[in-house]
Formats: structure tokens, C-alpha cells, sequence
């Protein structure tokens, strides 16, 4: 498939998860489980599939290639092709200010996210916040904080997806790890509290959305050593380091 | 460096939204927040219509509290619960004994709230005959009007969310109101002693009690 084919249907994709989360959002709250389990991550979903779309930066270690230019481009030759002339020489017009906006704007933002610390880190926040019982029960009467959360998940979603591409495997590790302890001790005192941790949630439900967080911090890394099985066989082995890496990067790139 | 201040900016957000959502790293629940809030800052309870108090005209709940003049430990139930409110139940029960005990009945009463709307007067009374409640000591009120009820829910912070087989899940605990309507402290279940230590400090003396203290005075005399 063409790539611009690609990034539209991711494009699609996360627009249609975007909707649905919205349109469903009564539903979705309705239990905590599924608030923790289906609503949040849909929305982060989103954000991680937009950014995906857009491919902003590239580079392994600090954005070697500007994405943001890149799909800049890919868009105003797909979408303007075939329009008259005149029009078609000011959307080229327009189209160089934007993509040199968006090439700038794509150096700095790489510069700040370098190896995807900070972005990993806002994302890393973002799960905390997502984990404390009274962000759970707030968001549920205040329409404010609920477009902030729309807001901030599917931002996050957008700099993890991006942060994901330009960190390396042990910063991946590292926030990995950190995320999965963090997620299985919640979900353990979600387990254990006698009390409603949750004013809108029933004890049962508490019950169920610890399980679940367990559950997400046993699949996630088993999803990661899957995904980076070749390199850690390569490691094992003995095969050296280059190698395994080259053909781990085959598969991700 | 750069990347340094990005990370430093976001240490600061996210530790600031953290903060922010804990009261200062002291509450992750609604509950403890709510209590941790009542405490720092007493709160003045709203005047809804009450109904159903035995021997009295049905009055308004502020003025229900300063008529009566004692420091009045209020909890939320409905009649048809078959968990919690019973275990408050009980304990109010026992709590009524130990009021009587200490010989704080002239200082020191007890009301339950009922949030559901299909409690009649004649329900909580019979409700009331059931768990042996002293009315001296003990009385059972309705909130019959829906606004005043939200308002009542909504200032003492209780979340009604209705459950399996016509129940209500609710946040329960003990509220310990002044004559004056300030919402004073709220202690959890199974903390009777510790409640009515509180009370015997912070209620009025038993002259002073009926002569309806002002709610001020009263709230700055906790803890």
C-alpha cells in the first residue's frame, strides 16, 4: 500500500476511536473498569495512532529526518494535484510557509524531545494521573477537567507514539518498567481495599479494574520482549550487538 | 540543554497536576479529600426542607439544628439498605447507649437522613421503632424535596449511585454538625469512640447547648 494510503487510514483510524470515545464517553465511565480499562486507553489509543499518521520525527537518536515536513509534503501533492493552476501555485505557496514552519517547528520540538526522555516522561504523568481514584471520580462531575482529559490523553498518545520512535531500548526499558510496577501496585490496592476507592464505583467494579491493571502490567512487557525478541536473542547469544540490532531494526522500520 | 528544561518542565507540570489532584500529596481518594476539606474548613450545611422529625413541625434543616441547639451527628441511609446503613444502624444504636452512658444527651444527638425519596415519614418511623432508637436522642427525617436533597448530598460530599437489585451504593460515615449548621468533622464507620471524644469537646455545654450557640464559636472549637 502507498504510504499516503497508510497515514490516511491511520488518520481515519484515529478520528473514528477519537468519535467513538466521545459519543460513548456516558457509557464508557459507566464502570470503573471500563473508564481505566476501555475509555482511557481508547482516547490515548487515538493520540498514539496520530501520531503514528503524521510520523512526526524520525531519527532513532534525536530526529534525523523531519517527519513534519515530510508529511507536509506528502499531503499537498496528494491533495492538490489535480486543482487549476492559479490555485494550484498558492497552494504550493502556502504550502512551502507551512512546511517550513513545520520544519522549524519540528527542529525544536526534536531538540527538547532528544532520545524521547521528556516525551516518555509526559506520558509517564499522564498514566499516574490516570491511576489516582479521586482523577477518576472528578472527571465524572466536572466538564472542565473532562475536556482536559481528552486533551491530555490524546496529546500524549501523539508525544509517546513520536518519543517511542526516537528513544532507545533502554530508555524504552526504563519507562516500560516503571509504568508496569506502577500500574500492578495500584491495581493490587485496587484488589485489596475493603473501602470504595471511588465515590461513583462499586466495591465489585474496584475489584475488576485492579485485576485488569495487573493484567496490563504482566501483557505489556511479555508485548515488549515479543517486539524485541530478535535483539534480546542476539544478546543472548552473542551475536554481536550491530547485527541483531540491524535486523530488530528491519522489523520496526 | 535544551532538553534538560524540557524535562525539568515537565517534572514540574506533572508533579504540579499530581499535586494539585492529591491536596498536596495527602488524598487519592474523593473520601479522604472530603474529610481532610471538612476539617481544614468547616462547612455551612445548605437549608433544605426536612420531614418527618417526631414531635416537631417539619422545619428546615438549618433551623431544625439551631432549634435543637446540640451538636447533632447526622448520617445518610434509606430504610430498604441492607448493608451499610445497618451497620451504621447498629453502630448509631450503640453510640445512642454510650451517649446516655456518658450522660451527653443534653449535649450531644444523633439524626439519620434518609436521600431516598420513596421514605415516608411513617417508613423512617417504623425504621426507627425497628432499631429501638431513643427519640430523646435519636431522630429520623426525609428529605422530601429533590433540590434540597441534591444540595444536602452535594455539601456533605455523599455520592448516591444506585446498585444491583434497588439498592444504593453510598460513601458512609458519621457528620458532626454544630447548632449553628457548620459541618464540623466526618469520621468513618466503626470510629465511635473517637466520634464522641470529638463531641464531648466540641458540643456546647448542656446550659449553654438549648440556648442554640452560634455555629461560629462552635466551629473554631474543634479538634
Amino acid at each position: 500500500m502507498a504510504p499516503v494510503m497508510k497515514a490516511r487510514l491511520r488518520w481515519a483510524a484515529s478520528l473514528a476511536l477519537l468519535a467513538a470515545s466521545f459519543i460513548f464517553r456516558d457509557a464508557l465511565t459507566r464502570t470503573m473498569t471500563l473508564h481505566m480499562l476501555a475509555h482511557i486507553p481508547m482516547i490515548l489509543l487515538a493520540g498514539v495512532l496520530a501520531g503514528w499518521a503524521a510520523g512526526t520525527g524520525g531519527g532513532r537518536s534525536g530526529g534525523r529526518r523531519s517527519g513534519g515536513r515530510h508529511s507536509g509534503g506528502r499531503w499537498t501533492r496528494g491533495g492538490f494535484a489535480a486543482g487549476p493552476s492559479a490555485a494550484r501555485a498558492a497552494a504550493i505557496a502556502t504550502g512551502a510557509v507551512w512546511r517550513r514552519c513545520a520544519a522549524e517547528c519540528a527542529k525544536q520540538y526534536a531538540r527538547c524531545n532528544e532520545y524521547g526522555i521528556a516525551g516518555l516522561l509526559f506520558a509517564s504523568f499522564v498514566g499516574a494521573y490516570w491511576m489516582i481514584p479521586r482523577a477518576l471520580d472528578q472527571v465524572l462531575v466536572s466538564p472542565f477537567l473532562a475536556v482536559g482529559k481528552f486533551a491530555g490523553l490524546y496529546i500524549a498518545g501523539v508525544v509517546l507514539c513520536d518519543s517511542l520512535r526516537r528513544s532507545n531500548v533502554v530508555i524504552r526499558l526504563f519507562f516500560l518498567g516503571n509504568f508496569c510496577w506502577m500500574a500492578a501496585i495500584v491495581g493490587l490496592l485496587y484488589q485489596d481495599s475493603p473501602q470504595r476507592l471511588c465515590n461513583f464505583y462499586l466495591l465489585g467494579d474496584q475489584e475488576l479494574a485492579g485485576r485488569g491493571l495487573v493484567a496490563i502490567a504482566v501483557l505489556l512487557p511479555l508485548a515488549w520482549l515479543c517486539s524485541e525478541r530478535r535483539r534480546i536473542w542476539g544478546f543472548c547469544t552473542g551475536i554481536p550487538g550491530r547485527q541483531a540490532g540491524r535486523q530488530a531494526g528491519i522489523k520496526q522500520s | 540543554m535544551r532538553m534538560a528544561l524540557a524535562i525539568c518542565l515537565v517534572c514540574i507540570l506533572g508533579a504540579g497536576a499530581l499535586y494539585w489532584q492529591t491536596d498536596g500529596f495527602t488524598a487519592v481518594t474523593t473520601e479522604s479529600a472530603r474529610r481532610a476539606d471538612i476539617r481544614r474548613q468547616p462547612r455551612l450545611v445548605p437549608d433544605a426542607a426536612l420531614a418527618g422529625l417526631p414531635g416537631h413541625a417539619a422545619g428546615a434543616l438549618r433551623e431544625e439544628l439551631r432549634r435543637d441547639g446540640r451538636l447533632t451527628i447526622i448520617d445518610f441511609m434509606y430504610t430498604r439498605c441492607a448493608s451499610l446503613c445497618l451497620a451504621m444502624g447498629t453502630e448509631f444504636q450503640q453510640m445512642q447507649q454510650a451517649i446516655k452512658d456518658r450522660g451527653l444527651q443534653d449535649r450531644v444527638r444523633l439524626l439519620s437522613l434518609s436521600f431516598d425519596p420513596t421514605d415516608t415519614p411513617r417508613l423512617l418511623q417504623e425504621y426507627g421503632r425497628r432499631m429501638r432508637a431513643d427519640p430523646a436522642v435519636w431522630d429520623f427525617a426525609a428529605l422530601p424535596a429533590a433540590a434540597g436533597r441534591e444540595a444536602v448530598l452535594k455539601a456533605f460530599g455523599i455520592v448516591v449511585v444506585p446498585a444491583p437489585l434497588g439498592q444504593y451504593e453510598h460513601n458512609a460515615a458519621y457528620h458532626a454538625v454544630s447548632a449553628g449548621g457548620y459541618l464540623t468533622r466526618i469520621v468513618d464507620i466503626g470510629n465511635a469512640e473517637a466520634l464522641l471524644d470529638y463531641a464531648e469537646r466540641a458540643a456546647p455545654a448542656a446550659s449553654a447547648g438549648r440556648r442554640a450557640a452560634s455555629g461560629l464559636a462552635l466551629a473554631g472549637g474543634g479538634s
